[in-house]
């Protein structure tokens, strides 16, 4: 099973050949609508799970082969490939966050409710356009080698894991 | 029951120099892995003695991002590595330290503080962070701890883009 977490790309996890990651399913009424045939819960913690959804594809990638570089040897595409998205897709170059619509002196956890897109990814197809990860922006750049910025005061967590009780 | 402990809210930083209004903001959570975990039993509580600074793992990609007009805390959680064992445990005060973060960047956005033991930023951050965007990013234990928060904190915080890699 590929551990496929924020992207759902299209040829599949490399050993799972036939199924693809889904992410972003968040509820359990959007499974049917998506195809979702299987859920694998990772892990509980407090109040919150999170799992991975797999659903089938009509027939297994080319390869099967997820460890090929999606920038010198793209998979090609399959018949079977269909993104599975809950937001929406947006060409390469366009800003995924839409204009900054809050005043600056709202603090950050009073903030509206969360518009975190919990968006997958087309695959890369276009290999020839993609940028140099590495290429610098225009601006001259500060650094801060260790900032201190205060304390927290956490409480150790029990021996059985996660929180322990106040 | 466990103690609770006061522990430093530190990291590196890296934002533009020249940008001319608040900057997107994002924090990262670099690897701490279990074989590093391993490789310090002794270390003495908080600090681990030997893997100190892994909030300089990706300084290059900090630096890089922070050359496009984004403010990059690499936040560092090494003193977290004593309450953790190889299961999940201890990831959640992972996900609590980078609330504390936030909350601490924030508050140096808002007003300076004195320079002490605990604080050395001052002035430089005050009306420099933009935290209608924030970001996140996490690899390994970090990748867990940035969905852990995300999952625990989606319904309040505006954070708009957050990217794993290899969550454990």
């Amino acid at each position: 099973m590929g551990r496929a977490v924020g992207v759902a790309t299209g040829g599949g996890a490399g050993d799972d050949p036939g199924r693809k990651a889904v992410i972003g399913v968040r509820f359990v009424s959007q499974w049917a609508e998506l195809g979702v045939d299987r859920v694998v819960r990772l892990s509980k913690e407090d109040s919150s799970v999170r799992f991975y959804a797999f659903r089938p594809v009509a027939s297994p990638p080319p390869t099967g082969d997820s460890r090929r570089s999606p920038v010198t040897d793209p998979m090609p595409a399959s018949a079977g490939d269909v993104l599975v998205t809950v937001g929406a897709i947006l060409e390469h170059g366009v800003p995924v966050t839409p204009p900054n619509d809050l005043p600056p002196s709202v603090p950050w956890r009073d903030s509206a409710p969360s518009h975190c897109s919990r968006s997958s990814f087309p695959a890369a197809t276009a290999a020839a356009a993609l940028p140099d990860p590495m290429d610098r922006g225009p601006y001259a750049t500060t650094s801060v080698f260790q900032y201190t910025a205060g304390t927290v005061n956490l409480q150790e967590p029990s021996s059985t894991g996660g929180a322990s009780p106040a | 029951m466990s103690a609770a402990v006061n522990l430093q809210v530190r990291g590196s930083m890296y934002y533009p120099s020249n940008l001319g209004k608040p900057a997107r903001s994002s924090c990262s959570c670099t690897a701490t892995t279990a074989a590093a975990s391993r490789a310090a039993p002794a270390a003495p509580r908080p600090n681990c003695t030997i893997f100190n600074r892994n909030d300089l793992g990706y300084s290059y990609l900090a630096e890089n991002l922070a050359t496009w007009g984004y403010a990059v805390a690499s936040i560092d959680q090494d003193q977290l590595m004593s309450f953790q064992d190889n299961g999940a445990k201890g990831m959640h005060q992972r996900r609590l330290m980078i609330a504390a973060q936030l909350d601490a960047l924030y508050a140096r956005r808002e007003a300076p503080v004195p320079a002490d033991a605990d604080h050395n930023l001052g002035d430089s951050l005050v009306g420099k962070l933009d935290f209608s965007r924030i970001g996140l990013m996490g690899q390994l234990p970090g990748g867990d701890a940035v969905t852990s928060f995300m999952d625990s904190t989606a319904a309040a915080v505006r954070h708009r883009v957050a990217a794993t890699t290899s969550p454990r």
